[in-house]
């Protein structure tokens, strides 16, 4: 093989390389012809996936108790309740907005448990 | 990034069951897909995406099992080269050059985007070399995704990708493309 060679093999394949095949319909047959059921997930999938939750739970507990993460925070709760009274935010009404957090975790929690799987 | 957003999508249809994002991705990947089997079965459009197709097929069916280990194209060309291995073995397709040349369908149902030329420089190849010599020219993958791709060890991909273009150049050669 000379660069010859390979210059020539390379002018030949470049414009190969460079088009792009109109969709012109496929993907919407590839959807269309898609099963309804996946494979599930497999169990050793599940554990592994808990396993990696579970550790990076504690390696965030452990940290959190390294650097006083509790003091921290009880300190700015303390602060933000005391002072919640002096702010004056007429436009922004509570109510609502924990409403609709108590909503969204609730379906968030709720799809969770339908799915019946970890995230991965 | 576009690996992160891939594995996005990836998740969302193997946890949700979303059809939309794989969607997406066989709208991202159907190009370099049918390219490849159109290399493959040298310019045959309606089998190309007759095996495309079953390409996505097992992807869907089998996302899953992605590990994220290599990236999604990586893992969707090994699919779609098994795909091709097992239609092969099931229709007996020979390496035989004039088999290959005389099975051929005629330009009119061929993708007139790319040259004929190719077609018929890659019909002088044996398959595994053709899947390396497509995989690197045409879909500039690695030297190791490649591998990764065939199942085959490195320095046996380099040696098919080594004949491979031995045989392409004679043949180029031939037919006066050192002018």
């Amino acid at each position: 093989m000379t660069d010859n060679d390979n210059i020539i093999i390379e002018q030949l394949f470049s414009e190969a390389r460079k088009t792009e095949i109109e969709d012109n319909g496929f993907s919407h047959r590839v959807m269309r012809s898609l099963p309804d059921t996946i494979a599930p997930i497999s169990r050793h999938t599940i554990i592994i996936s808990r396993l990696w939750t579970f550790f990076c739970v504690a390696i965030g507990l452990a940290f959190s108790f390294a650097f006083h993460f509790w003091e921290l925070a009880a300190t700015y709760i303390e602060v933000f309740v005391r002072t919640l009274p002096t702010y004056d935010t007429p436009g922004i009404c509570y109510a609502p907005m924990t409403i609709v957090m108590v909503v969204a975790s609730a379906f968030g929690i709720y799809k969770w448990v339908d799915t019946g799987r970890m995230p991965v | 990034m576009d690996k992160l957003n891939d594995i996005t999508l990836v998740t969302q249809v193997a946890v949700l069951h979303d059809k939309r994002a794989f969607d997406r991705l066989v709208r991202k990947y159907q190009s370099p897909v049918r390219r490849f089997f159109l290399s493959h079965t040298l310019g045959n459009v309606q089998l190309s995406d007759d095996l495309a197709q079953d390409t996505f097929v097992k992807a869907y069916v089998n996302i899953t099992k992605f590990r994220g280990l290599s990236s999604f194209q990586t893992w969707l060309f090994r699919i779609a080269y098994n795909v091709f291995y097992d239609y092969t073995r099931t229709h007996h397709v020979s390496d035989d050059i004039d088999t290959a040349v005389a099975t051929r369908p005629d330009t009119a149902s061929t993708d007139s985007n790319l040259k004929m030329d190719i077609y018929d420089a890659l019909a002088r190849l044996k398959t595994v070399e053709r899947s390396c010599i497509t995989l690197q020219l045409i879909d500039g993958q690695p030297i190791d995704k490649i591998a990764e791709i065939t199942g085959m060890p490195l320095n046996t991909v380099k040696s098919h990708l080594s004949r491979g273009k031995e045989k392409l150049a004679t043949y180029l050669k031939n037919n006066g493309y050192d002018r």
